[in-house]
């Protein structure tokens, strides 16, 4: 006899959805740091013609705190080297959630226990009977209770 | 009984992580409701005729066992069940609720995407006759939209032929491997229950009789997964509330979560032995004399 069909897995499903969290959240780092990163319209908020659509929001503390010390980097290894790094990063994590995904819908497991009879139906509902799992379960009742 | 939309598969996951085989293992008779997918008939289906279901399934199995059986309901199976148990008194020796939810508005915590576009998939859910597995899902992911992210990075951190990432991947394949919700029943979880709180507020009717838990006698274990993100434990708290919830009532609060209450390592410790010891003691109800 042949065996079952192995369908082929959805999960995560649905996955546009979950790829698309993702991608949308981790891109948008990319843009916005186009938006801070000094010498943008955006870093600076009275910045009479921004000339991009993103209004001239200031910068986020935590992003502030942090961009002398890009500075000295990038001072240090070259201009843009920063972006690189972000794109790369974001780059790595995409793949990570798509190795993720392939390993799960690659993976070999699948369930394979047997299940037990059903003993009552009506419709596409059934009464499936555990007690054909265990001898213990077909002890009669009052054995049990001595 | 299992939820309508999850099915049943996680209470029998492998032969070692099942709530069911460790039940029967135990000396208990366990049966599972598995409602499958709905067919055309189904598709029609609300919450009443559901419990009207589980009703003939109760009454089947009264009669194959010569005793009321007690009843189990894990989720959205334990807001049936509650009916069931309410409508079916003599039916039912005792009642076990694992993870379930009763009062929708107690904890609204993540529930805005839910509340506010349930509305907008109520009329998707008429119109389609079902809600489909996909439309569903994505309510489970606006409850946490960075989760497949976070465990899907965690399982490539896994040992592949290890027993963690063949848990995850079957736990995966069940979660994915939903059935869609009949049109009306669909309707009620998303406005009724959801939206405007119908069971939790007293005012659920099934087959012309209002599910009042307080005005349940039979013993009852309500079980509380503190870490429960799916089901609010509050919502769930609801039933073993000392005025609303049900009358005769045991509350037991486990450190797990809605899913880890059943299948994780800790599961048998916290949730399966207190539940089957909690099961083995309740009184008899239709006892017959001893040889």
């Amino acid at each position: 006899m042949l065996p079952p069909p192995v369908l082929p897995r959805l999960g995560p499903r649905p996955l546009p959805l979950h790829l698309g969290t993702a991608l949308m959240t981790w891109a948008s780092s990319e843009s916005a740091w186009k938006n801070w990163k000094p010498g943008s319209p955006g870093s600076r908020p009275n910045s009479p013609v921004p000339e991009t659509p993103v209004p001239g929001a200031p910068v986020p503390d935590a992003i502030a705190a942090l961009l002398p010390e890009i500075a000295a980097l990038e001072a240090r290894d070259g201009a843009g080297r920063f972006e690189e790094a972000l794109r790369r990063e974001i780059a790595r994590r995409m793949h990570r959630l798509a190795e993720g995904v392939l390993a799960y819908r690659q993976h070999a497991v699948r369930r394979t226990l047997e299940n037990p009879p059903a003993v009552w139906s009506e419709g596409n509902t059934r009464l499936l009977d555990y007690g054909a799992t265990h001898p213990a379960a077909r002890a009669p009742y009052w054995s049990c209770r001595r | 009984m299992p939820s309508l939309i999850n099915r049943w598969e996680v209470l029998d996951l492998t032969a070692e992580k099942s709530l069911l085989r460790a039940m029967a293992a135990a000396g208990l008779r366990p049966y599972l409701v598995d409602w499958g997918t709905p067919n055309d008939e189904e598709r029609r289906f609300d919450s009443e005729a559901y419990v009207a279901r589980l009703e003939r399934a109760l009454a089947f199995l009264a009669k194959r066992a010569r005793r009321a059986p007690a009843v189990l309901g894990y989720c959205m199976g334990g807001t049936l069940t509650v009916a069931l148990a309410a409508r079916q008194p003599r039916r039912v020796a005792g009642l076990a609720l694992l993870a379930a939810p009763w009062d929708f508005h107690a904890d609204r915590t993540g529930h805005a995407f839910l509340v506010s576009a349930g509305p907008l998939l109520a009329e998707v859910a008429d119109k389609v006759g079902e809600l489909p597995v996909d439309v569903l899902q994505t309510l489970f992911w606006s409850l946490d939209p960075w989760l497949a992210v976070k465990k899907f990075g965690r399982f490539l951190g896994m040992d592949q032929a290890g027993a963690g990432a063949r848990e995850f991947v079957l736990l995966e394949d069940w979660l994915n491997d939903g059935a869609p919700l009949a049109g009306p029943v669909a309707r009620e979880c998303l406005v009724g229950w959801y939206g405007d709180n119908v069971p939790g507020s007293g005012r659920w009717v099934v087959g012309g009789r209002r599910i009042v838990p307080a005005k349940i006698n039979v013993p009852a274990l309500v079980m509380i997964p503190s870490g429960d993100r799916i089901v609010p434990p509050l919502s769930a708290a609801a039933l073993a509330d000392p005025v609303r919830g049900l009358k005769n009532v045991t509350r037991r609060d486990l450190p797990l979560g809605h899913i880890g209450m059943v299948v994780s390592g800790r599961a048998r410790d916290l949730c399966w032995t207190p539940l089957i010891d909690w099961l083995r003691d309740i009184p008899a109800k239709t006892p017959r004399k001893r040889h």
